[in-house]
């Protein structure tokens, strides 16, 4: 009876263990994939897979339009100042993340579009709808962490082109 | 008809050509008609089509010498074409830029367009002054990315092609 207890467990511990297996392969970053809302509401962020790394661009901000010209924001900062009317939305603000496994992403960058800064980062998914996101300079220990939180988008009905 | 010649032009034309000089040699690499799918419906913002050119460039210098290596490379023009000839009827804006699976590679925003200059099937987009592309060259694949900035959400697939020209140095 011991005996076939101790074979039943073994044999669901294996089960598992290729489950679990399975489950990593098959599913790599991607969860990573979605809309995310940095901890200050000013904008959201679309995370999106290109070839085997992964990119996040501002696909919302909460103020569009720049106050002076009234016109929708550009990358205005960026060092190179053949890139500044970069539209910002749209913009990569994460770029280049490979997944580590263990729900950690690194070797990426995170810009600041307001200082025209780029940090290292990586990510940590907390929970499938919470990213500890941490950008730093040098090593990691030297940084600061924001919490995003994942958001549902509704596609919106758009119109057909060239039929305005 | 409009389908005929786009067949005739689909296949994406690399050509090379070598000039001699002091030190390293230049060549031009042209990438004609890559075609860009937006898979509709489309939302309004940036929308991102991708080509995988895997071709490498060190194989089409082999037609200059057998042990060539490209050392710099540069984008000197890039045009971006309404392949459905509405006149980008819908975007405001595109740009263009470049990204690999190798770990050690940025991406790299090398042009854009923001307005987009009305009633024209044709736009030049304006260069990046700073992107470093070289590395991209040692590469056997990389992505060719095009966002395109739309105003308002569209219910339809949209298709783009670019001409791109890219001077290189080798030895």
């Amino acid at each position: 009876m011991m005996k076939k207890a101790t074979i039943l467990s073994l044999f669901s511990i294996l089960i598992l263990g290729i489950y679990s297996f399975t489950f990593q392969t098959k599913d790599g970053g991607d969860r990573l994939i979605g809309v995310w809302e940095p901890s200050n509401g000013r904008a959201r962020v679309k995370i999106n897979k290109i070839g085997s790394k992964y990119f996040g661009k501002i696909v919302w901000l909460k103020e569009p339009k720049d106050p002076v010209s009234g016109k929708p924001k550009t990358d205005k900062n960026n060092p190179d100042e053949s890139m500044r009317n970069v539209p910002l939305r749209g913009y990569r603000m994460l770029k280049d993340f490979i997944y580590k496994g263990d729900d950690v992403w690194e070797e990426g960058t995170i810009y600041d579009p307001l200082n025209g800064s780029t940090y290292n980062c990586t990510i940590k998914m907390t929970n499938k709808n919470t990213l500890d996101i941490r950008g730093y300079i040098g090593v990691s220990a030297l940084g600061r962490t924001d919490v995003w939180k994942r958001l549902k988008i509704k596609k919106k009905k758009g119109r057909k082109r060239g039929r305005k | 008809m409009r389908k005929i010649l786009y067949a005739l032009f689909l296949v994406m034309l690399i050509f090379l050509s070598g000039c001699s000089g002091e030190g390293a040699e230049k060549g031009t690499v042209l990438l004609r008609n890559i075609e860009f799918d937006f898979s509709g419906p489309l939302d309004a913002g940036s929308n991102t089509a991708q080509y995988e050119w895997s071709i490498n460039p060190k194989d089409h210098l082999r037609m200059w010498g057998e042990n060539s290596e490209i050392k710099t490379a540069k984008l000197v023009s890039a045009t971006v074409n309404d392949a459905d000839e509405l006149e980008f009827d819908g975007v405001n804006s595109l740009v263009l830029s470049l990204s690999s699976n190798n770990a050690d590679l940025s991406m790299a925003e090398i042009a854009v367009l923001n307005p987009i200059k009305a009633k024209s099937n044709k736009q030049e987009l304006n260069l990046a002054q700073e992107a470093e592309i070289d590395d991209y060259f040692q590469e056997s694949m990389m992505y060719i990315l095009l966002d395109a900035g739309l105003a308002e959400a569209i219910d339809d697939d949209m298709k783009l092609t670019a001409d791109l020209t890219f001077e290189v140095t080798y030895d």
